[in-house]
């Protein structure tokens, strides 16, 4: 079941409908693609067989985002230009049947654990997370990607005031990537 | 610009535009092209209507589908989502969805 996962996204574009406010971020030409539905306003787009990201969808971007995070929305192009930079990289390992995730260059990084068998991955420099790993992936993986996306999203919606948690610092990792990377796995 | 009308089963007055259709929804989603009658299917007879977790102006119906093409991959079951705003019954976008992370919202149909 070993397998590596490449991506890049020099090609990556956006279309913003504004009549009906959704935002579709694509990564290559248009193509016939099956949808993974994060939340009901957040669908991730893959090919049928999973190998590729297609794109995402945001259903009600300027609605949903103007209350919460209006940084996104004004700069929307430049995080777009920059999602073109960017590598995604997963990886399963049989041997230690560990899934690891990276949505950046290899670096000197070390893990600091999220969860029971979550860890992020966080540059020696600048401590930015740079990724993460599960371990026990074929029996706890799709939970814990579970508890990853859903403690992403409710700091996302948190109240104004609570205190940041780790998961506050993956979603912020995560929007600087224009929230793409991760659903590769739940496809695998 | 066409526009399609389509009283929905919960009591709206869904506009599907073709233009929009054509430009928008089946010009990022390809593989729904094939499937407005489908769209049109789950308007009216939908397995549930759900209102949108953080933007409640968004009604989603949505219906199971099986043997589904994609592509050249045959999909056995898929559930079809279509986003339709409340305010003026504009259809937004749609898609088949095979996976999903979190249930939807409140159900508004049948109630």
């Amino acid at each position: 079941m070993a397998f590596v996962i490449e991506q890049r996204l020099e090609d990556a574009q956006h279309e913003y409908d504004r009549e009906a406010d959704v935002l579709y971020v694509s990564f290559g030409p248009p193509r016939p693609c099956v949808t993974l539905a994060v939340e009901d306003w957040l669908a991730i787009q893959i090919t049928p067989s999973a190998e590729q990201l297609c794109g995402l969808t945001i259903i009600g971007f300027k609605r949903i985002f103007s209350r919460i995070r209006p940084d996104l929305i004004e700069n929307l192009p430049e995080r777009v230009a920059k999602l073109r930079t960017a590598r995604l990289l997963v990886q399963y390992s049989d041997g230690t049947d560990t899934l690891t995730f990276r949505f950046e260059e290899e670096q000197p990084a070390y893990y600091e654990r999220f969860g029971d068998n979550i860890y992020l991955e966080r540059s020696l420099v600048g401590r930015e997370i740079i990724g993460f790993k599960i371990t026990r992936y074929t029996e706890q993986g799709q939970q814990a990607m579970g508890m990853l996306l859903s403690s992403m999203i409710e700091a996302l919606f948190a109240a104004p005031g609570t205190a940041p948690s780790p998961a506050d610092a993956l979603t912020r990792a995560f929007l600087e990537h224009l929230d793409i990377p991760r659903l590769l796995s739940l496809a695998a | 610009m066409s526009l399609v009308t389509i009283r929905t089963a919960d009591g709206l007055d869904a506009v599907l535009d073709e233009d929009h259709w054509r430009t928008h929804i089946t010009n990022r989603h390809p593989q729904m092209l094939p499937y407005q009658d489908l769209v049109i299917e789950t308007l009216k007879n939908p397995e549930g209507v759900y209102r949108g977790r953080r933007d409640r102006n968004t009604r989603i119906y949505t219906r199971s589908y099986s043997k589904i093409l994609v592509g050249e991959r045959l999909i056995e079951k898929t559930n079809l989502r279509i986003f339709v705003r409340e305010e003026n019954g504009f259809v937004a976008t749609a898609y088949f969805a095979v996976a999903e992370l979190r249930g939807l919202g409140e159900r508004i149909w049948p109630s």
